[in-house]
C-alpha cells in the first residue's frame, strides 16, 4: 500500500511540477507570443487557467504525501541518522515544512489569480506563484534523491 | 471557485494567508505538541510515550492547528479590516517563513 501511495504521490506532483512550471513561464511573459513554435506555444497559454487545478493537485499531493510520511518517519529518518546523511535528513525536515508553508499559501495563491480585489497586484500575484513552484520543485527534487538513498519499504 | 466570490470569503481567504505560516513556524520553532502521533503503533497520546511506542509525530498537530486557528480568525475577521490592506502581505508572509525555515534547518548541517 505505502509503495502504491508513494507511486501516486510521485506522479501527482510531476502532473504539478507540469502546471506551475508552465504557469510560470506564462506568468513572466512581458510581451505578446509571435510565431507558432514550441516555445511561443509554450508561452501562449492562459496562466490563470491553471490555478484551480494546482490547488487541486497540490491539496490531494500534500494529503497522499503526509499518509506515506509516517512510514518514513519510521524507516527511512532513522537510517539517515544511523549512517550520518544529516543533511539528506535536514533537507527532508526542509520539505515537510515547505509542504505545509504550501498548503498555507494556497489560498492566497488562489487569491492572486482568481479574486477580482488582486487582479492588479502584479507583483503578489508573481511572487506567490514564484514561492509556490519553489515548493513545488524543492520537494520534487528533496523527495527523489531521498527515495533513491533509500526507498519506502512495504 | 470563481472570481465572484464573496467579500468574506475573499477576506477570510486573504486573513488565513498572514495567520497560517505564522501559527505554523511559530509551532514548530517550538515543538508545539498537543497531540503526539506514534506511527510504529499507530496510535495518538497527549502525553510523551515510552520509547518501545518508537518516534512521535508532532507535524500532524502543526499543520491543522495552523489550519483550524487560521480558518477560525479568518472568519472572525470583519472584511471591512481587510478591504485597504496592502495585497503584499500575502506574498510578504510567506516568504518570510519560508527564509525562517531554511535558516533554522542549517541546524541539520551542524551535527
Amino acid at each position: 500500500m505505502t509503495t502504491f501511495l508513494l507511486i501516486i504521490h510521485g506522479l501527482l506532483a510531476v502532473a504539478l511540477l507540469g502546471a506551475v512550471t508552465h504557469q510560470l513561464i506564462a506568468l513572466w511573459r512581458t510581451a505578446p507570443v509571435v510565431g507558432a513554435g514550441f516555445m511561443a506555444r509554450l508561452k501562449a497559454v492562459r496562466a490563470a487557467s491553471y490555478a484551480n487545478a494546482i490547488v487541486v493537485l497540490y491539496a490531494l499531493d500534500f494529503f497522499i504525501g503526509s499518509i506515506i510520511y509516517a512510514t518514513y518517519r519510521v524507516e527511512v529518518r532513522p537510517y539517515l541518522e544511523d549512517i550520518g546523511a544529516f543533511i539528506a535528513a535536514g533537507s527532508f525536515e526542509t520539505k515537510e515544512h515547505l509542504a505545509a508553508l504550501g498548503l498555507g499559501l494556497l489560498p492566497a495563491y488562489w487569491l492572486v489569480w482568481k479574486a477580482p480585489n488582486f487582479v492588479a497586484a502584479v507583483t503578489a500575484r508573481r511572487t506567490v506563484t514564484v514561492l509556490l513552484g519553489f515548493f513545488v520543485w524543492w520537494n520534487f527534487l528533496v523527495g527523489h534523491i531521498l527515495n533513491n538513498l533509500r526507498g519506502l519499504p512495504e | 471557485m470563481n472570481a465572484s466570490a464573496s467579500p468574506r470569503l475573499i477576506s477570510a481567504l486573504t486573513v488565513f494567508a498572514l495567520v497560517f505560516p505564522v501559527v505554523y513556524v511559530v509551532s514548530y520553532y517550538n515543538e508545539l505538541a498537543i497531540v503526539r502521533f506514534y506511527p510504529m503503533v499507530g496510535e495518538l497520546h497527549l502525553n510523551i510515550q515510552p520509547t518501545t511506542f518508537g518516534p512521535a509525530m508532532i507535524y500532524y498537530t502543526w499543520v491543522v492547528i495552523s489550519a483550524l486557528l487560521a480558518l477560525i480568525v479568518g472568519f472572525a475577521v470583519p472584511p471591512r479590516w481587510t478591504a485597504h490592506l496592502w495585497t503584499g502581505w500575502i506574498w510578504v508572509v510567506p516568504v518570510a517563513a519560508t527564509l525562517f525555515t531554511f535558516i533554522y534547518e542549517t541546524r541539520w548541517l551542524m551535527h
